[in-house]
Order: structure tokens, then C-alpha cells, then sequence
């Protein structure tokens, strides 16, 4: 089932915690709505399971507005951060519980509601464990069961709200991988929540950043790492080092140097450059290309990544962050002390006036 | 996992000691006390029907007044957790009062209210309803003095319930009373025994709020305390512990009994909300 929301505002009070959202999840889709705390996220995603009402805008499922249908009729399957399973029910009554309390014209009988039960339990790689009770299980078995529980009631669309969050880094990991192979068996159209933009861009077929109850960008995974369309983006995707400089008419000049850009800017605005650390290569000798020359200061490696600190040696010698892999990082034999040409491969450049925080 | 502090030989040396001293050896001196009396003048003391009436009445109206402030109970402490209004504060400094009155004043309080020219009692009257020196009006004073076990045992559960438990029930389908009764009531069922058996155990022993608006009439509004004071003016102390020791066991098969099912009930309705969100 498609879901569409157009132009949903919401206001708590006084402060607007989303404004004017426009989105489409396409049937069958895996959508992952990213932000920082606060961005709005769960608020968005609340309003589409019915929990919130929004103070303007509609909801659509399928065309159908939706948007004044109470959350119990809306066949939405919800997972939440901390599970909310029904802690005086073992394991098999939670996962059957959408199904009895239905009417009893379309309530299953008990040897179909016992045989979609096993099913589930089958699906989510809890078999054998149905007697047991939610307090007997690890946060990662008690996930899965939620998960279970809201597939029971074949949901038209499922929501997850930060469904991994509390749990550790390993299990998280291994959750989400299998979360998207049992998206591909199920089909149902699937929002989740995540503040980790890692696992955004490794589960999701499409990507909604927010931030501030707004929606910054949109797109494919790759779309979004490899086109940030704000500086707001590239702090948010991981750490980027930031480059002052001038728009010329050649590029964009930094401390000197001039990097090609084809990004417009106007000449001699100010603007402000970002380098992911790992878009950043080191050479001994300056090559035909313009470079940042630069004093190593620091140097960490951590499994087949190095992390480096440079001063740069023009301007205001500001720190930058360098990432290479271990190989590059030996065949370089990198000493602290040394000076070295830094490359930068890829940039994205705004106006500084565009500069947030 | 390490225990901290004095250690289980120490603490529950200290916890039978203190037992004793302020529990047991009172109630073994009731017993032996009654034993010295002999069989014959036992039950002389508890086969006078007066005696059999007052248990009857203390038990039935101990019981009918545990089970209002069951329901009750609830529904006060529901309203003081999930909702917010003016005066929440005042309303629920409040509920302890009953605790705090000198329980003669809320007899005399009770009275003046339930009798016929006070302000219910003259409204009840002309409907044929009489409260005051009536096994009602005993019941009416038990459920006063028993609601703040209740609403305090239920309180904190109530507020350590997540809400989100809530919801899941309710995107699954179920409807608000379908998820009161099979999510939160479940839950809850345990505090709510647990207040009930001590509002119980505190209007069987009850004695200063009973006796004003019960009106002490033999067979009808005598209840068992009343008996017992009765007997202790007339210096029948022999009578006195005959009877208290035969309210004493029954209420200890009472409250053993209420502990069982308490216990019986937290098992097998699984853990606390608290383990589910953690």
C-alpha cells in the first residue's frame, strides 16, 4: 500500500515540530526517515500509524485519506523502541493478540490463529520459543517478537520507530540486515526511524532526511552520501572537514590554492568547503594538481583504518581530518612532523551565508 | 552478585527478633492466655450467637468494603495518574486523610451524616433507606477508613505502566475496554489485591468509626471489637481473648490465603510492566 502526506503541520503548543511535509512511500517500499533528535521523525512517523493527529495536512494510504481514521482501524503494524510486548503474556499469546481481539465475524479460528502463530515464530527465528515470556528473552528475541506480533494482523503498511536503537551494536547489525531480507518476503510497504545514518543508507531503498521538522533531502542511499545537498547533510552523514574560502572564477580558492568546482558561485562570495576525511589523499611531492600543503600532527590507526591530523600550513593553519586505508597508509611511511601535499578529491561548497550553526 | 549490606544470617536474625518482640509474643500470649481459660469456658465465650453474628458482620461488611475500594480504588487512583486538573495536588494529599483522622472523629463525622436528620441520612429517609445503625452504615465506615490501601498500591504501578503497551494493543485493533481489560487490568490486578487485603485486614480491626454509626444493636450492628470491649468493661477477660483468638485465626486463614493468590497471580501473569521495556 502506498502512503502519500500532503502538507502535514504540527504544532505542540507553541513550537512547530513539522512543517508542511510533503512525502510518497511507494507500495512495496523500504523508507527510512532519518534525523538528528528532535528532527520530527517519530512525530511523522506516529501521525501515519493514527497515535498523532496533525494540526494541518492529510494522509493518504492508498488514495484514501486517512487521516481522521482512529489507529485501530488503520491495519498499520507497529514496532516500537523499547518492544511495549505485553510482559504478562508468553511469547505466542503477543504474537496472537491482533488476531483475537478481532470481531469475532473476522476473528480466525484457534487452530488457524495456533497455525499462524508457529508461522510467525518460523519467520522471525523464534521457533520453540512461543511458551516463553517476554522477560525470559534478550532484547534482540524480544524485537523479533514485536516485529511478529505486528505481522500477524498482515499489516498494509509497518512502521518501525527506532526499532534497533536499544539494542547493542552487534545484534543491531545482524537485526537490520535480516530486517530487509524479510521485507523482501513480505513486500509490505515499511517506514522506519533511525537517527543512525548508517543504518539508513544500509537498509532503506529510499532515504528522507529531516531536521528541524523540515525535510532537507531525499533520495537513494547513494544519492544521498554522494550528493549532500546542505552543510547541515554533510555534518549530519559523518564528519567532514571545513574548508573557507573564496569563489573565484577559476574555482574556489582556499589558503591559495584553487580547487575546480562546477558549482556556481557568484565571484567573491564566501564560501565553505567539505572534505570527507576519506576523500582526502597525501602525497610527499607536490603533483600538476593543487594541493593543501600540510604538517602531520597526529596519527591513529584503528584496524585497516588511520586516522590523521594535519595542520594545514597556509592561512589560519587550521586542524583537517585525513582517513586512509592501512595499505596506503605504509606505502606511505607517514611520520609525524612531516610535510606532505594533501589532495582533495571531492568537495561540496555553499555559501557561507548558508552556513548553519 | 555480591549482597550488600549486613548479609541474610545477621538481617534475618535482627528481622525475627523485632518480629517477635512486636508481633509474635503479643499474639502468642493471646493464645496462651485463652488456652489457660479451658475448653469449657472457650466455648462458652464464642458459641453465643451474639458472638457467631458479630463474625458474620465483621467479616461480610470487611469484605463488601474491600471490594468497593477495589473498584473504587481504582478508578481514583486512575484519575489522579492519567489525568491532569486543577486542585490534583489537594484531591490527592486527600486520599490519606482517612488514615490520619482519629477514627472516633470519622465515626461521629459518619454519624452525623448517615443519621436520619443529617445531610444524606435526611435525603435517604423519605426512600425508606436507613444507613446509620445498619450493617450499611458499618460498611460505610469500613470503606472510609480502607480506600487510601487501594489507591496508594495501585498509584505507582499504575504510573510505572508504559503507555506504549497501550498502543501496540490498540494498533493491533483492540478497542479502549478490550485493552483495559486484557492489558492493563492484568497488569494491575496484583496491586489491586494487594490494597484490598490490607483495606481487609485494617476495617476487620476496626473499631472507633464503627462503633458511633453502628448503633451496637445485639445480633444486628455488633461487630467483633465492639464484643470484645464489650467484655473487656465487664472484666471478662477470659471472654475477651476467647473471642479475639478465634478472630485471630481467621484472619490469619484470610490474609494467608489472599498472600497465596497474590502470589499465585504476579507468577502467572508474568513479570511487572517494568520488564518489558527494558
Amino acid at each position: 500500500m502506498s502512503i502519500t502526506i500532503t502538507g502535514i503541520t504540527k504544532e505542540f503548543g507553541k513550537t512547530e515540530v513539522l512543517k508542511n511535509i510533503n512525502l510518497t512511500v511507494k507500495e512495496g517500499e523500504l523508507l527510512a526517515l532519518l534525523g538528528p533528535s528532535g528532527s520530527g521523525k517519530t512525530t511523522l512517523l506516529r501521525m501515519i500509524a493514527g497515535l498523532e493527529h496533525a494540526s494541518k495536512g492529510d494522509i493518504f494510504f492508498d488514495g484514501n485519506n486517512v487521516t481522521n481514521v482512529n489507529a485501530k482501524d488503520r491495519n498499520v503494524g507497529f514496532v516500537f523502541q523499547h518492544y511495549a510486548l505485553f510482559s504478562h503474556m508468553k511469547v505466542k499469546d503477543n504474537i496472537a493478540y491482533g488476531l483475537r481481539v478481532k470481531k469475532k465475524k473476522d476473528r480466525p479460528t484457534k487452530p488457524q490463529i495456533e497455525s499462524k502463530v508457529n508461522e510467525l515464530l518460523e519467520l522471525v527465528k523464534l521457533d520453540g520459543l512461543g511458551e516463553r515470556y517476554p522477560s525470559q528473552l534478550s532484547g534482540g528475541q524480544k524485537q523479533r517478537v514485536a516485529l511478529a506480533r505486528s505481522l500477524a494482523i498482515e499489516p498494509s503498511v509497518l512502521l518501525l520507530d527506532e526499532p534497533f536503537g536499544a539494542l547493542d551494536a552487534q545484534v543491531r547489525k545482524e537485526l537490520r540486515r535480516w530486517l530487509r531480507t524479510l521485507h523482501k518476503q513480505t513486500g509490505v510497504t515499511t517506514v522506519f526511524v533511525t537517527h543512525d545514518q548508517e543504518e539508513a543508507l544500509d537498509v532503506a531503498d529510499q532515504v528522507i532526511v529531516l531536521n528541524g521538522g523540515e525535510i532537507i533531502q531525499e533520495g537513494t542511499p547513494s544519492h544521498i552520501y554522494d550528493s549532500p545537498n546542505s552543510p547541515f547533510m554533510y555534518r549530519f552523514l559523518g564528519n567532514a572537514n571545513e574548508l573557507k574560502g573564496t569563489a573565484t572564477k577559476e574555482g574556489i580558492s582556499i589558503g591559495g590554492v584553487t580547487l575546480t568546482s562546477e558549482e556556481p558561485h557568484a565571484d567573491g562570495d564566501n564560501v565553505v568547503s567539505y572534505v570527507r576525511p576519506h576523500e582526502i589523499s597525501l602525497a610527499h611531492t607536490s603533483g600538476n594538481d593543487h594541493h593543501l600543503e600540510v604538517e602531520i600532527t597526529k596519527t591513529h590507526p584503528v584496524g585497516p583504518i588511520v586516522f590523521i591530523e594535519a595542520k594545514r600550513l597556509d592561512g589560519d593553519r587550521e586542524q583537517i581530518e585525513i582517513e586512509l586505508t592501512k595499505g596506503a597508509y605504509d606505502n606511505l611511511s607517514i611520520k609525524i612532523g612531516d610535510m606532505m601535499y594533501a589532495r582533495v578529491e571531492r568537495f561540496g561548497t555553499f555559501q557561507a551565508n548558508e552556513y548553519m550553526i | 552478585m555480591k549482597r550488600t549490606l549486613p548479609g541474610f544470617p545477621l538481617s534475618f536474625g535482627f528481622m525475627m527478633f523485632y518480629m517477635s518482640f512486636i508481633v509474635f509474643i503479643p499474639l502468642i500470649a493471646l493464645v496462651w492466655y485463652t488456652m489457660g481459660i479451658g475448653w469449657e469456658a472457650f466455648w462458652n465465650a464464642i458459641s453465643d450467637p451474639r458472638v457467631f453474628a458479630a463474625l458474620r458482620l465483621s467479616f461480610s461488611a470487611s469484605l463488601i468494603a474491600a471490594l468497593i475500594n477495589g473498584v473504587f480504588g481504582l478508578l481514583i487512583a486512575w484519575v489522579l495518574v492519567r489525568y491532569d486538573f486543577f486542585g490534583k495536588r489537594i484531591m490527592d494529599g486527600m486520599i490519606d486523610l482517612p488514615f490520619a483522622l482519629p477514627t472516633a472523629v470519622a465515626g461521629i463525622a459518619l454519624t452525623s451524616l448517615y443519621a436520619e436528620n443529617g445531610w444524606i441520612g435526611s435525603l435517604l429517609a423519605p426512600l425508606g433507606i436507613q444507613v446509620a445503625f445498619t450493617p450499611i452504615g458499618v460498611t460505610i465506615a469500613l470503606t472510609f477508613i480502607g480506600l487510601p490501601f487501594v489507591v496508594r498500591m495501585v498509584e505507582p504501578v499504575l504510573r510505572s505502566l508504559d503507555q506504549e503497551t497501550e498502543e501496540a494493543a490498540g494498533l493491533l485493533g483492540a478497542s479502549p475496554f478490550t485493552i483495559f481489560k486484557t492489558v492493563l487490568f492484568p497488569l494491575l490486578t496484583p496491586a489491586i489485591l494487594a490494597g484490598m487485603t490490607l483495606a481487609f485486614a485494617r476495617a476487620l480491626g476496626e473499631y472507633g468509626s464503627v462503633v458511633f454509626i453502628a448503633g451496637n444493636i445485639p445480633m444486628q450492628t455488633e461487630i467483633v471489637p465492639l464484643l470484645i470491649m464489650n467484655k473487656l468493661e465487664q472484666f471478662d477477660y477470659a471472654g475477651a481473648t476467647a473471642i479475639a483468638t478465634v478472630m485471630l485465626a481467621l484472619s490469619f486463614i484470610l490474609l494467608l490465603g489472599a498472600n497465596i493468590l497474590q502470589w499465585w497471580l504476579s507468577r502467572n501473569l508474568g513479570q511487572k510492566a517494568v520488564d518489558s521495556s527494558r
